[in-house]
């Protein structure tokens, strides 16, 4: 209660300041959450798999295609945030004169930006580390890519699906 | 189209031409070799000590161990050589073609090879050590800046018998407020100072002072972090030893441009010394295989596996070079495990690719790969879904593809990028993705609907591929249980599912009474008989009735299917926000310029996270979904032995003419 009560607050100051309305604010929020929430999980995610390919690759430099590749598997978290993201700003007209919204519609995209958001942010986090094993299984067998790929993939089966809710919430609400 | 039949080999002959027929037996490259020691641990016991009496393994580890001393230096060679040529070879340049005859002469020149490569050796430890002297003389240099303007030999930097002098430095930070008190407290006495020099963080000074006033100074000193340095091991002037090492460093720099000017006189035997290790390796090859056969005073024994196709050609072949020789060919054992080899259609053979990173199927299953091309084509086509993307990748793949001589992995890749690109065309006209919302905006419109205004709709499609994929995995056991004679569990573990799943589907779509009543028959069959490995009646129910809840399994693995749409988004969408980005800045020539750069840039970006993403991803779905539905792994790849080259292209004079 006390949280959407700082929402109010929050909002009301910011929209008197900026001549924004309250629900213009919180879809704005939206998509600035699902951008940098699920942004950040991928900054984690590929910095803790770089840091285990960069390891493989001093020892043998020709693994660096095998290692660049599932170093970017956890990048895509961040691209899914942004493409919520960008639905939201195309949703309010950002780019060309922005449309009105009342603050209930603005609190449901806000609401529907939360799943990329959240589980992008820690699905990143955990799929990072599971690729910074799978290097570990290049490292001794890069025959066993495949193999290696697949695991991190089961990891970010949930962003997509994520993904895929944030997209049809925000694709459902009619402003 | 399946994994190719093979029969197993035995030849014996004569230890003299032990050589010729291993040679030939590389040429043809169809032969596998297997080590004969192991299996002969099979026989009992009394068999194997008569065959230890009169077999002996070959032990050829001197012969291989001089191969890869001699292979490592040549390649020690080429990599010095490369590391200071001004020649960039690129990793697809043409290849020399070098002839069988040819190959046999260049191995009498190994002994040249090795004289380069001994030259390369000199060279680098010549480099080395003018590292290392050049490190010296640097550290000299470094620690006689701060002395640079001090006219006073260091040696000279001694006491007299009245006063002290002395060298030193302070902080850079403090050095003014220093020079100030210094100059106000002993303006008149006996004290001198001089700044002689500085570096990047302290200022050198030249100090003399009376003795008797030793002690104030030091304490003034003391004050300021004066750091006392004396040169015990150098002699002269700083300035003029600063300019021998100058002088110093010249020289080694001259010096070693003069070895990586005589490294760069060695290019022109590169061509030479790559021939050299690819005919040394091919023999490496030979030597490493020739281990695994059995000898005896005159004659050897050699086993192997061999394609029942290759074999009467085999047997032909051997013959025409010599008769003295024994060759016996019979089929495997039922039940034995053979080496797998795949057989399909060139349209079918860059998608072996995505198995061989999985894993080798058992020899007595199926090969997979024309059953997962069609599905691999269908979804990468609609993960990437841009036609325009579609077009560049296929144009460039086919280009690669056309001017780099590529093989083996490196072809089927660049052929299934081709193909994954071909389905982009055909998925991107579909669903109208051109370069995004290009297409819309020119006013193309999609053959069929567009995903993004029309998601449900592209959920249900996906699901619905995916339930047809789940349905061929499914078929594909069913077809194995049938052939290995289980027809029951044929029909019990796949046929049951297959008309519960179908019934429910109708429930839903078509006509709620006909599915359920399907759907409840097949779930009944399924209580029944999905226990019929227990012997207690209650766990037989038990069991069967556990073994519904494997319909969340289906369940989960078609909305896996999901992935279908939200890559397809994801990049369409990303296309579209890059052509507004490029629109945005499009409005005068300059803005034309940037939104040109921009929409170049951003399109290629992102064409290159929608390969990785739609081939990831499509892999998933075949390795997990489709794969876990039938997919017996276990064999071993068939290796024959063959010639295997890095640098050259080996061709037969016969073939030539």
């Amino acid at each position: 209660m006390e949280f959407v009560q700082l929402f109010v607050v929050l909002g009301d100051a910011a929209s008197s300041g900026l001549g924004l309305s309250l629900g213009q604010i919180y879809a704005i929020l939206g998509a600035a959450v699902a951008v940098t929430l699920a942004g950040l999980g991928s900054v984690f995610g590929v910095a803790i798999a770089g840091q285990s390919a960069s390891g493989v690759v001093t020892e043998d430099p020709d693994k660096f295609g095998q290692a660049l590749l599932l170093q970017a598997l956890p990048g895509t978290q961040g691209i899914y945030g942004l493409l919520i993201g960008f639905i939201i700003m195309n949703k309010l007209n950002i780019f060309g004169g922005m449309i009105d919204v009342s603050p209930e519609t603005g609190l449901l995209i806000f609401v529907s930006a939360l799943p990329i958001a959240i589980v992008g942010l820690i699905s990143a986090i955990f799929q990072g580390r599971v690729s910074a094993a799978a290097i570990g299984i290049i490292a001794k067998r890069p025959e066993e890519l495949g193999k290696a790929i697949t695991f991190p993939v089961v990891v970010e089966t949930y962003a997509v699906l994520a993904l895929l809710a944030s997209f049809l919430l925000v694709n459902g609400i009619p402003v | 189209m399946a994994i190719i039949d093979m029969k197993k080999v035995l030849l014996i002959g004569l230890q003299a031409e032990k050589e010729k027929i291993l040679g030939t037996l590389q040429l043809m490259g169809n032969v596998e070799i297997v080590e004969i020691s192991s299996e002969a641990n099979e026989d009992d016991g009394q068999e194997q000590e008569t065959d230890k009496a009169v077999f002996e393994q070959y032990n050829n580890y001197e012969t291989l161990e001089l191969i890869e001393s001699q292979l490592s230096e040549v390649k020690f060679a080429l990599e010095f050589i490369g590391r200071y040529s001004n020649i960039k070879r690129g990793a697809f340049a043409p290849r020399q073609r070098v002839s069988m005859s040819e190959l046999e002469k260049m191995l009498k020149r190994v002994d040249g090879a090795l004289d380069v490569a001994g030259t390369c050796r000199k060279l680098e430890e010549e480099l080395t050590e003018l590292s290392a002297r050049e490190t010296r003389v640097l550290g000299v240099r470094q620690q006689l800046l701060p002395w640079k303007d001090l006219y006073l030999p260091l040696e000279d930097i001694v006491d007299t018998m009245y006063t002290s002098v002395l060298i030193g430095t302070v902080d850079n930070r403090t050095c003014i407020k220093f020079e100030e008190e210094i100059n106000l407290e002993f303006a008149d006495r006996e004290f001198f100072i001089q700044r002689v020099g500085e570096d990047r963080d302290q200022v050198g000074y030249l100090i003399i002072y009376h003795k008797g006033i030793e002690q104030e100074a030091d304490l003034k000193l003391k004050e300021f972090g004066f750091n006392r340095v004396s040169f015990s091991d150098m002699k002269g002037i700083p300035a003029e030893v600063i300019e021998r090492c100058d002088a110093q460093l010249n020289t080694i720099a001259e010096e070693r441009q003069k070895i990586e000017e005589s490294a760069r006189e060695l290019d022109v035997r590169v061509s030479e010394l790559e021939i050299i290790y690819d005919a040394l390796s091919i023999l490496r090859d030979k030597e490493q295989e020739a281990m695994k056969l059995l000898r005896t005073g005159r004659t050897f024994v050699l086993k192997g596996w061999i394609p029942a196709a290759n074999a009467e050609a085999f047997t032909e072949k051997l013959n025409s070079i010599t008769n003295a020789l024994y060759i016996h060919i019979e089929d495997p054992e039922p039940g034995e495990s053979f080496p797998v080899a795949l057989e399909n259609p060139p349209l079918v053979q860059p998608f072996e690719l995505v198995t061989e990173l999985y894993s080798t199927p058992d020899p007595h299953s199926i090969d997979p790969n024309p059953y997962m091309a069609p599905f691999f084509f269908v979804f990468f086509g609609i993960m990437m879904g841009d036609a325009g993307y579609g077009l560049i990748i296929a144009a460039l793949s086919y280009f690669a593809l056309r001017k780099f001589k590529l093989r083996g992995t490196g072809k089927k890749l660049v052929s299934l990028i081709l193909l994954g690109g071909v389905s982009c065309i055909l998925w991107g006209s579909i669903f109208g993705g051109w370069f995004g919302n290009a297409g819309a905006l020119v006013g193309l419109p999609p053959l069929w609907f567009d995903p993004i205004n029309e998601p449900l709709t592209m959920l249900i499609f996906c699901f619905a591929l995916g339930l047809i994929q789940i349905f061929a995995g499914m078929g594909l056991k069913a077809y194995m249980n049938i052939r290995q004679g289980k027809i029951w569990d044929a029909v019990f573990d796949q046929g049951l599912w297959y008309v519960t799943i179908i019934g429910l589907i109708i429930m839903v779509t078509l006509s709620k009474a006909v599915g359920q009543y399907m759907a409840l028959l097949g779930a009944a069959g399924l209580v029944l008989t999905q226990g019929r490995h227990q012997k207690n009646i209650v766990k037989r129910i038990f069991s069967g009735l556990l073994s519904l809840y494997d319909i969340t399994g289906y369940f989960s693995d078609m909305l896996s299917y999901s992935r279908l749409f939200a890559l397809a988004l994801s990049g369409s969408v990303i296309a579209t926000v890059i052509n507004q980005l490029g629109l945005m800045a499009a409005n005068s020539w300059i803005g034309w310029i940037i939104a040109a750069v921009v929409l170049a840039a951003g399109h290629g970006f992102n064409i290159l996270i929608s390969i990785l993403g739609a081939y990831v991803h499509t892999s998933r779905l075949q390795y997990i979904e489709f794969f876990g539905r039938f997919f017996e792994s276990g064999g071993h790849a068939f290796r024959p032995l063959r010639i295997k080259t890095k640098f050259i292209d080996v061709y037969q004079e016969e073939e030539a003419v």
